[in-house]
């Protein structure tokens, strides 16, 4: 009430009007929501919950077969267990027993097969129906899976959510997207769905009846302000908010937040080379501009977190989360010089620009999004000092998408996806840089379809090892992303406990007056 | 007047149809496949390719570009706005929840921009050379100059966080449910004030300034001075007779405004999270929505149609020369 009565102080018109108004809880400097609450700044609206969006708030409300979606650990979250056949292509989920959803009915097998059925449906098409076979059910608490091709299950099905059967079953499939049910949701989750303000927020509440762990904060809440997330964070308005590098600044120094962050599990921000390029196509070339640039310094110059690491190659999600990343090329300007000399290019004719039989060494670089710019002009810059000329030509990111769809470019700065399903995009067979590495290729596709993941962290290794030698583009640093939180959200840790939605069974409130003695906290730089 | 009316609706088909086609033209050789989303890890998945090749198939992306446009053209004349790629939800669904906030904010913005803006240029004209035309004509001059994003970031600052006199963002507080009848009007206006105020307040001082130009030219003209020989008062002088010559090119600049203020608004809804037009706009070029990117031009089309066309209808109730009736007055 109180920030109600200063604006009928400070404000005449709101003044006219305002009778009978309370507005606690919404813009009071520094001091978080009620204290039970998280609030955090989101996307989305109504359609938070709905398969459309696809968004981690669906695991608040509905619960996957196993975990892993964060951490990739082989974690039993509906399925008590499973068994895999040798072929991995077929796996029996064990379901929990004893579990419910929100309005009292159990959980079965005949939910699991149920959503299977939806997600394969030809109007909805989650998943391909060639690749995952209908479900079958053994009794109430055991359901066959079977996939087409050798699969991870925790890659798949910690992802996907189980549906209520008895709910949706009489709905039609061909307007799933549009159903009311997702704006109020009946799940089986920790949370459960208390009311929607469209266009505002979404409220949740714990469920005292959830049985697998339990949940530290009573309250949360979505707020749809996620475009003006840090304004919302310093006026107290939200808990936590997602954050671009440079919003850190503003943050310094300040000892109500701290700002935490993560590495996107599989992509990466690489200037590619057009590797059969007349300037390229030598690898010795490729690995001069690597260790020409002084990675470290891009990432202090671009704001990212000082623990950014610097690499060489591709890894999987358990491998950034654990720090085992490809091993980096140093940086060496005076090898980077002499490697380029091997190859011929040194500066004949005193311009600042090495040559080669006359030819200059420029080209230009497609950046994909503004965004990248402030990435470009620092490696021009490092690349400047070693005699190459590299121009910049800022693309939005679907224009660059295309030209190099077409082989239209020399060099893109962009998102370098390590996915195993998208690795073969960039150094597999259908390579849209150009690159050539039979044996590299070969590691792809096998990787591609490996299930285990220690082997295919294995093979990620391998093909790391090919690339140290003839790597196919200048990686610069993991994609990072930043979350800023109110210091009373305890819990959250760089870099595998940032996503708060995903967190949020670890998360707790604390009185935002108490010291902050967390040794799990981030810091504000 | 009806005739009227009806004549320049049926001529604006045409017109419509034209951008229609430019625009859906344009939208689709432009670079970029809207599948490119889901070829993108997000998170940790991918689609299968055959999946995205059946999703193409169901929006009919697989088809030639001409055969697109047919169906599209006959859907819109149904009122069928399609499906949109990212939501998955009917378009004109997707309009119905967003227009009325952007709405809100735009027809707001108006009446300050008209309030005020008419006001003050009216005061400067009258008081021309005063202190309070100077400060008007700087004033107006200033504001016109500052970009809108960077003033709705400086007054959230200010306002917002420092102060703490309105919300940062959105249409209403989170417990607005709670609240009576009139404390969900003054939370509805307390979200307003400043969103209303950045969208409205360059446009305001833009019109100030046109509005004491034209009336210090009409104040000059021999028909006032014969008013004033004829010893009418100098209220009557320029509010009855001055004012509404006046108003004709300003009535010219609202009929442009509205469509104006819906640009403005992608900005302002961006900073304060007003879930509107302006968003899902945005939202959807990012993602190569077309269904959506052509529903929302094609709004904004209708808009410049409909503004002109009331501009037109105005010129008769504030020019008794203009006559929609077939017959020209002296």
């Amino acid at each position: 009430m109180s920030r109600f009565k200063a604006v009928v102080a400070h404000a005449p018109l709101v003044c006219a009007v305002s009778l009978g108004c309370g507005v606690d809880g919404d813009g009071a400097r520094g001091r978080p929501p009620a204290s039970a609450t998280l609030t955090t700044a989101y996307c989305c609206d109504s359609q938070a919950f709905s398969p459309a969006m696809d968004v981690d708030a669906k695991f608040l409300v509905f619960l996957p077969l196993m975990s892993g979606v964060q951490l990739d650990e082989q974690e039993g979250i509906l399925a008590e267990r499973w068994d895999v056949t040798d072929d991995h292509r077929t796996f029996t989920f064990h379901l929990r027993p004893g579990l419910t959803w929100h309005d009292g009915a159990p959980v079965s097998a005949h939910d699991v097969a149920f959503t299977i059925e939806l997600l394969r449906h030809p109007d909805v098409l989650m998943v391909s129906p060639a690749g995952v076979l209908p479900a079958v059910v053994m009794d109430d608490s055991t359901v066959v899976i079977r996939h087409a091709e050798p699969t991870d299950p925790v890659q798949f099905w910690s992802w996907y959510v189980i549906w209520p059967k008895h709910l949706l079953e009489d709905l039609d499939p061909a307007a799933l997207y549009d159903w009311a049910f997702w704006r109020a949701p009946v799940g089986n989750g920790p949370y459960r769905f208390v009311r929607h303000m469209p266009g505002v927020m979404t409220e949740l509440q714990a469920d005292e009846d959830f049985r697998l762990w339990r949940p530290r904060i009573p309250r949360v809440v979505l707020k749809f302000s996620q475009s003006a997330g840090l304004t919302e964070l310093l006026a107290g308005a939200v808990d936590v908010v997602e954050i671009r590098p440079e919003q850190a600044l503003r943050l310094e120094g300040d000892d109500r937040f701290r700002v935490y962050h993560s590495y996107h599990g599989y992509m990466a921000t690489a200037l590619h080379w057009r590797n059969d390029h007349p300037l390229f196509e030598d690898p010795r070339v490729r690995r001069a501009l690597t260790m020409a640039v002084d990675r470290h310094w891009v990432i202090r110059a671009l704001n990212l977190p000082e623990a950014t690491p610097v690499f060489d190659g591709v890894y999987t999600h358990r491998q950034v989360l654990a720090g085992h990343l490809p091993p980096a090329l140093p940086f060496d300007t005076g090898a980077a010089a002499a490697l380029l000399e091997e190859v011929g290019w040194k500066d004949a004719d005193g311009d600042g620009v090495l040559d080669r039989a006359g030819m200059p060494f420029r080209f230009t670089a497609l950046v994909a999004g503004a965004d990248l710019q402030g990435a470009g002009l620092l490696v021009q810059d490092q690349f400047r000092r070693v005699g190459i000329h590299m121009m910049l030509e800022v693309q939005e990111p679907n224009v660059t998408r295309d030209r190099v769809r077409l082989g239209a470019f020399d060099a893109y700065l962009g998102g370098f996806g390590n996915a195993p399903g998208g690795l073969h995009f960039a150094l597999g067979d259908e390579s849209r840089i150009r690159y050539r590495n039979a044996a590299v290729a070969a590691l792809v596709r096998e990787a591609r379809t490996e299930p285990d993941p220690d082997r295919r962290d294995r093979l990620y290794g391998c093909i790391s090892h090919h690339l140290h030698d003839d790597p196919p583009a200048l990686w610069l640093f993991p994609q990072v992303g930043m979350r800023a939180a109110h210091r009373r959200v305890r819990g959250l840790r760089s870099p595998d406990r940032v996503a708060e939605i995903l967190s949020l069974r670890h998360l707790w409130l604390e009185d935002d007056t108490a010291a902050v003695t967390d040794p799990e906290a981030g810091s504000t730089s | 007047m009806i005739l009227y009316i009806v004549k320049r609706l049926v001529l604006s088909v045409p017109l419509l149809v034209g951008i229609a086609t430019a625009t859906f033209f344009v939208l689709h050789l432009a670079p970029g496949d809207p599948m490119d989303m889901y070829l993108e890890p997000r998170f940790q998945r991918e689609m299968d390719p055959e999946v995205i090749e059946a999703i193409r198939t169901r929006f009919g992306l697989d088809e030639p570009i001409p055969v697109r446009y047919g169906k599209w053209i006959r859907n819109l004349a149904t009122g069928d706005l399609g499906t949109s790629f990212r939501y998955r939800r009917p378009v004109a669904d997707l309009m119905w929840e967003r227009v009325p906030y952007t709405l809100q904010l735009t027809v707001l913005a108006l009446l300050f921009d008209a309030l005020f803006g008419i006001s003050l240029g009216i005061l400067a004209a009258v008081k021309q050379y005063t202190k309070l035309d100077k400060v008007v004509t700087l004033g107006s001059l200033v504001v016109y100059s500052v970009p809108g994003f960077w003033l709705a970031l400086m007054l959230v600052l200010v306002f917002s966080v420092e102060l703490g006199w309105f919300p940062t963002s959105q249409t209403r507080s989170l417990d607005y449910e709670l609240l009576s009848f009139w404390g969900q009007v003054a939370d509805r206006l307390w979200h307003l004030v400043l969103p209303v105020f950045v969208l409205s307040v360059a446009s305001a001082a833009g019109t100030a300034r046109y509005m004491r130009n034209k009336l210090l030219d009409v104040l000059s003209e021999e028909y006032v001075l014969a008013a004033r020989a004829r010893g009418l008062r100098e209220r009557v002088v320029i509010l009855k007779h001055a004012l509404r010559n006046a108003l004709i090119p300003i009535i010219t600049i609202y009929g442009m405004a509205l469509p104006f203020l819906l640009g403005g608004a992608v900005l302002i809804e961006n900073v304060f999270a007003w879930p509107g037009m302006g968003t899902l706009a945005v939202e959807a070029v990012r993602g190569r929505d077309y269904p959506v990117i052509l529903a929302t031009t094609m709004l904004s089309a209708v808009l410049v149609v409909v503004g002109n066309l009331m501009a037109d209808i105005t010129y008769a109730a504030v020019d008794p020369r203009v006559s929609y009736e077939g017959k020209v007055k002296a």
